[in-house]
């Protein structure tokens, strides 16, 4: 498949996942995470809160990424609307930080960085002129590099390597399923999928970026969000690095 | 040989300023600034928090549950206050601490009190010291546009 194809692919991925997250396009599903999306995620309803902008600006914000969103996907004006989305999303989140979401901060970071590349040059209602496919992809290849650099980071404290913190999340019902109860069952096994965790996060990392280890990366990466999805169902954070791990292709 | 001299391109400027944004400045200064949200630390924290929320009036103080407090607020905000009163296993503390002094406003509104006291505390993580972190206020006699309840009324 051609490069700026891979990249088309990622954007309507992208922006498709953007909608059904912060419209109520899933709430016949009656999703837990997805309740906040009515009418649209962000919208004010009217209580108290720390945000400072008036509702009406917060809730034009939330008409603006939409329709961005929309535009983004089909490919019409792709990188006007791509920052238009990200942008306008991240403003609703600065505003009011509790409205802090790992998933839709990826999203619209993706939404921004995909805007800056040529994914709006192939299956796209109206392509714009491929300009840098390979400069494209190395920032998107970059940026999911990034994010698993940092999350492997991260875990390199004593309560996450111990499984202390696996057993919290087991406990608090973050992690749930038969093949979780089996596979986090003891505090060996809990410190085993701990280590492993960090090691593949910090592993793919490099991975991702060394072109004779790239395509290993991508599968044990898209591996890695299936059994993720399948266990923790964490959001729609999955789903959105497989829409970025299409681009490393 | 085409593979790598392609692979060889050195990517645009403005790939590499972005990349250089989101991918180092971003994650480092939340990291730095000891906001983990900023660095990537999804399903990794095991981070805690309690708010005491102290309402006094005509020197007697009683306590109102965080809880009821979130009754009265939007949405994210009702998710991070509910059950707030014990400890929650939860990631908003460091956002909590930040908005402390916004809170009182609201902890005002929702008691009517003539001062609030508001004490958060925050594990970082399972091994983290307790943080303790206090604000006390006196009441506003009116507060937003709900106002406060007059002293007829109560």
């Amino acid at each position: 498949m051609p490069d700026v194809r891979r990249l088309g692919w990622s954007r309507i991925a992208i922006g498709t996942l953007i909608l059904l997250r912060t419209t109520p396009l899933l709430a016949p599903l009656e999703v837990p995470f997805l309740r906040s999306a009515y009418p649209l995620l962000g919208w004010p309803d009217g209580r108290w809160t720390v945000a400072t902008l008036p509702p009406s600006a917060v809730a034009l914000l939330c008409l603006l990424r939409t329709a961005a969103a929309v535009c983004f996907t089909i490919g019409y004006r792709s990188r006007a609307a791509g920052l238009l989305c990200g942008l306008s999303g991240l403003a609703i989140l600065i505003d009011d930080p509790f409205q802090f979401n790992f998933t839709v901060f990826q999203l619209y970071l993706a939404a921004i960085v995909l805007a800056l590349t040529d994914a709006g040059s192939a299956l796209a209602l109206f392509p714009t002129p491929a300009r840098s496919p390979d400069s494209s992809r190395w920032l998107i290849r970059t940026f999911v590099a990034s994010i698993y650099f940092w999350a492997g980071l991260y875990k390199l404290r004593p309560d996450w390597l111990d499984g202390r913190t696996l057993e919290l999340l087991q406990h608090s019902g973050a992690l749930t399923g038969r093949f979780t109860t089996l596979v986090l069952h003891s505090e060996l096994l809990r410190r085993v999928a701990a280590w492993l965790v960090v090691a593949l996060e910090l592993s793919l990392a490099p991975a991702l970026l060394i072109r004779h280890t790239r395509r290993f990366a991508l599968l044990a990466a898209f591996a890695f969000h299936a059994l993720l999805q399948l266990t923790a169902a964490p959001d729609f954070l999955g789903f959105g690095m497989c829409a970025l791990l299409l681009a490393c292709w | 040989m085409w593979r790598r001299k392609e692979d060889a391109k050195a990517p645009q400027p403005l790939h590499v300023a972005i990349a250089l944004i989101l991918c180092l400045l971003v994650p480092g200064a939340g990291w730095l600034l000891g906001d983990p949200e900023l660095a990537w630390s999804m399903y990794a924290k095991s981070a805690t928090f309690r708010l005491r929320v102290e309402a006094i009036s005509a020197g007697r103080t009683r306590t109102i549950a965080a809880s009821a407090i979130a009754q009265a607020a939007t949405g994210s905000l009702r998710t991070a206050l509910g059950g707030a009163e014990n400890f929650k296993f939860a990631s908003a503390g460091p956002t909590l601490r930040r908005h402390l002094s916004e809170l009182t406003l609201l902890s005002c509104q929702v008691s009517a009190a003539e001062r609030v006291r508001l004490t958060l505390e925050e594990r970082a993580n399972l091994d983290a010291p307790l943080r303790s972190t206090r604000k006390e206020v006196t009441c506003p006699t009116f507060v937003g546009s709900a106002g406060r309840a007059s002293p007829s009324a109560r």
